[in-house]
């Protein structure tokens, strides 16, 4: 038997804490047993009654915290206690990293003091509750969960502004703080752009493309694709422009959002003018004369909101290459005069927005299950129509299941759907990396893609699939990868969303007009 | 991150009534026993611990409720000297100096239900309806037994435990005080934590013996006289928990499981459940096991009762 023991003196923890530094230290691998006790008399009793009692522990006094560790056979018994030691080490100074399973937030607050941010991910019905907790803990908050109810979200985040606090979310997938992505955040550089954004994949298209650009994130505020609805009023949107606005590392802010509620978007603009920095305002269907009016910068794109942001405050001779029209006149060519219409199949929302809009502003109709005109809006179980774009990330298609960046099955069925299509020209696809997605969404799709221009072929048919991936240089798996992967499957591949918009425009154009 | 340059003054939300007397006119230096995140501990100039806990904690004995969301960033530390005047309680954090000012606390006084009125089959419906709560929910790992694969350690520290209450137990029931005396010792710091669960068990009994009409008070004379005869054999904070439960004053869960139980008088040992599963959810969340231990000497206390009575 290999017995080692100290004693801290003076030394206190709560019976929490010790309770999780004993469970902590019974769970190495190297410990048979270890035991975490205040040094009185009947502790000690204890131990002398199982043969542990060592000198050093019986000199132990009531306000001494003893530590005792028995090795396993081969482990050695100072290098044991040393591991012992680094847990109580830890738990005092707060800052180690505790893999503890914690029952409720205020007890994962206790242990872990430092931490200033709560992501929260449970059932919706349950969510404001949790958040209030964590509010009332000074805790800023990323709420994953969806299906919240607006009035909560109100009230939650007006709690958090009192607090100075943020509440990103509900429906909030991506945030990056202190050079952390949350969720389904991607590995971006730290730089000096800071984004609000109430759009999960907006953002993550503005962040990725900032990042393409050789410049960088200093932050990124996920607001919840509710915030500038006419309910919620742009709480967190306007609060995240403030805190850019105060944030000496942050030289240019940038807001993301679908069409927001028209009051909303002018409070929010109102912000731009004390912010005292750049604003560059990428409003998916937004009026450039009212940002412009307010001081802002309008982007047309998230392309164009990338490549604004990082010329004014990084990099005045920022570039980006434009469209390869070629390729577009290479593509038409091979189509039968039945193939007149675009598919468009998306992970993300404001991805799918952004084509759809391109689609729009030349003057297409458009069906799509995000569609603002009641005439033209599809639901999941619709069979596509003309020129269709559907975003598989809407409450429809994800009720009861997983978002298709981590489960692509639904949008792998309808690309075979599509496929059947004699008057389907072109689908259009999204594959979107980052922390939170599906660890390789190209591999996964690929049978469905060559199952697809497989039915195509067999009538006769030119099937181009077109698809664009969003990631960094720094994510896994790397964007290269998966590019060089879709590209020997015959995918056409797009180099941003905006150019993804375009490339989908002009096809359309193309086959109209053949 | 709290920014603090100068002395900070703090409000005071509620206090011990007891204790607030006692503040208004000490005078003198302490110094910080203990700091966790919802509570310092303080040494008073004349050897007494105090605590201050942060908003949102229950009151309790000799704790003063402060406007403060917890204590972490300040930058106290155990051993550090603290002042008591006339202004209150001044103290040194690594950023800046904190005073506590004492006016204006709502003052706190455990006003404990009376249980003589129960007889002692409701006396022992309500033991049952509380046994059946905190087996139910309760933590293991002290008077419960021991958690599930647990080390030879905790067993021990357990079984010792079960043996020291059923010790105290016959005891009390033949009155025998060397054998009351002898259990005590065997529990009083008796676990591992700052308030050990042999001290939690003995906590809740010595409360329920400060009740008017209650059959506990040989119980009572002898726990008082070995933390006389021996002060150190458990924590500093656990013998004046200890002492302070002789009194009749204990932190407010406990009280409120009290006043329910107080309130079961007519109710089947269902209805009973319900009427005190509240506050006994809320006693139960206290510590690692502590509440658990805690509302196990409660029950140990009940059944006494109602045999001591049963034997008049």
């Amino acid at each position: 038997m290999s017995i080692t023991a100290v004693v801290k003196k003076n030394t206190y923890f709560d019976s929490v804490s010790l309770m999780a530094i004993s469970t902590k230290a019974n769970s190495l691998d190297e410990v048979k047993q270890a035991f975490v006790a205040m040094g009185t008399e009947m502790n000690k009793g204890v131990l002398g009654n199982l043969g542990l009692l060592t000198p050093e522990l019986e000199a132990a006094g009531n306000g001494d915290l003893m530590v005792v560790v028995e090795a396993r056979e081969g482990a050695g018994a100072d290098e044991v206690l040393a591991r012992v030691e680094e847990l109580l080490q830890r738990k005092a100074s707060a800052t180690g990293e505790a893999t503890i399973t914690h029952r409720t937030i205020a007890a994962a607050a206790q242990d872990n003091p430092a931490a200033n941010l709560a992501v929260i991910a449970v059932n919706g019905a349950y969510a404001g509750r949790e958040v209030r907790k964590a509010l009332e803990n000074d805790l800023h908050v990323l709420l994953f969960s969806d299906n919240v109810p607006v009035e909560e979200e109100v009230a939650l985040k007006e709690l958090a502004h009192e607090k100075g606090l943020l509440m990103m979310g509900p429906d909030c997938g991506t945030a990056i703080i202190n050079n952390v992505a949350l969720c389904f955040g991607n590995a971006v550089r730290p730089g000096s752009v800071g984004v609000v954004a109430a759009s999960g994949t907006g953002a993550q298209e503005v962040s990725v493309r900032i990042h393409a650009l050789g410049a960088g994130v200093s932050q990124l505020i996920g607001t919840g694709g509710r915030d500038l609805s006419e309910q919620v009023g742009g709480i967190m949107m306007i609060d995240g422009i403030r805190a850019f606005a105060a944030d000496p590392a942050t030289s240019v802010i940038v807001l993301v959002s679908k069409p927001p509620a028209p009051s909303v978007e002018k409070k929010v603009l109102a912000e731009i003018a004390t912010a005292g920095k750049p604003v560059v305002v990428y409003f998916v269907g937004g009026s450039e004369e009212a940002v412009v009016a307010a001081g802002g910068h309008f982007a047309s794109g998230s392309q164009d909101a990338a490549l604004q942001a990082v010329r004014l405050g990084v990099n005045p001779d920022a570039a980006v290459e434009p469209l390869d029209t070629r390729r577009i006149d290479e593509v038409a060519a091979l189509f039968k005069p039945e193939q007149r219409f675009v598919r468009g199949l998306f992970c993300g929302g404001t991805l799918c927005d952004e084509s759809m809009y391109a689609m729009l502003e030349s003057g297409d109709d458009v069906w799509s299950n995000i569609q603002k005109d009641p005439g033209r809006r599809l639901t999941a179980d619709s069979p596509s129509t003309g020129h269709t774009f559907l975003d598989f990330g809407d409450d429809d298609f994800t009720n009861g299941r997983p978002h298709p960046m981590i489960d692509p099955s639904l949008r792998l069925a309808r690309l075979v759907e599509e496929a059947k299509d004699p008057e389907v020209a072109a689908v259009v696809m999204d594959f979107v990396l980052g922390f939170g997605a599906h660890e390789d969404p190209v591999g996964v799709t690929l049978p469905a893609i060559e199952q697809a221009k497989g039915i195509a072929a067999e009538a006769g048919r030119h099937l181009e699939i077109v698809g664009y991936v969003l990631g960094t240089d720094l994510d896994t798996p790397a964007p290269a990868d998966q590019i060089a992967a879709l590209q020997a499957a015959g995918v056409t591949v797009t180099r941003s969303s905006t150019e993804t918009g375009q490339f989908a425009r002009a096809l359309a154009r193309k086959v109209k007009h053949a | 991150m709290v920014s603090v340059s100068a002395t900070t003054l703090l409000r005071p939300c509620s206090g011990d009534a007891v204790l607030l007397a006692h503040l208004r006119t000490l005078r003198g230096c302490g110094s910080v026993e203990s700091v966790f995140r919802g509570v310092i501990n303080l040494l008073l100039p004349d050897g007494g611990l105090m605590a201050l806990a942060v908003r949102g904690s229950g009151d309790a004995p000799r704790t003063l409720v402060v406007d403060i969301a917890h204590w972490l960033d300040r930058g106290v530390e155990a051993g550090r000297a603290v002042e008591f005047g006339p202004d209150g309680i001044a103290l040194q954090g690594a950023f800046g100096g904190l005073r506590v000012s004492v006016r204006g606390a709502i003052k706190w006084h455990p006003i404990l239900p009376r249980l003589d009125s129960l007889t002692p089959s409701e006396l022992a419906v309500s033991a049952r309806a509380l046994h059946h709560l905190v087996s139910v929910d309760g933590e293991p790992g002290g008077m419960l037994g021991a958690s599930p694969g647990a080390a030879p350690m905790e067993v021990a520290v357990c079984t010792a435990l079960e043996h020291g209450r059923d010790a105290l137990v016959r005891a009390v029931r033949s009155s025998d005080t060397v054998g009351m005396r002898d259990a005590v010792l065997a529990l009083l710091g008796l676990g591992p934590g700052l308030t050990p669960a042999g001290d939690d068990f003995l906590t809740a009994i010595a409360l329920l013996s400060s009740l008017d009409g209650s059959g506990l008070g040989l119980f009572a004379r002898v726990l008082h006289d070995v933390l006389d005869e021996q002060p150190g054999r458990t924590t500093l904070l656990s013998t004046t928990t200890l002492r302070e439960a002789l009194s009749g004053r204990f932190r407010a869960e406990l009280v409120d499981v009290l006043c329910s139980l107080a309130a079961t008088p007519g109710q089947s040992e269902v209805q009973a459940i319900e009427t005190v599963r509240a506050p006994v959810r809320r006693a139960l969340a206290h510590g690692h096991t502590s509440g658990t231990d805690t509302l196990s000497g409660l029950v140990a206390g009940l059944h006494l009762e109602r045999e001591l009575r049963g034997s008049l």
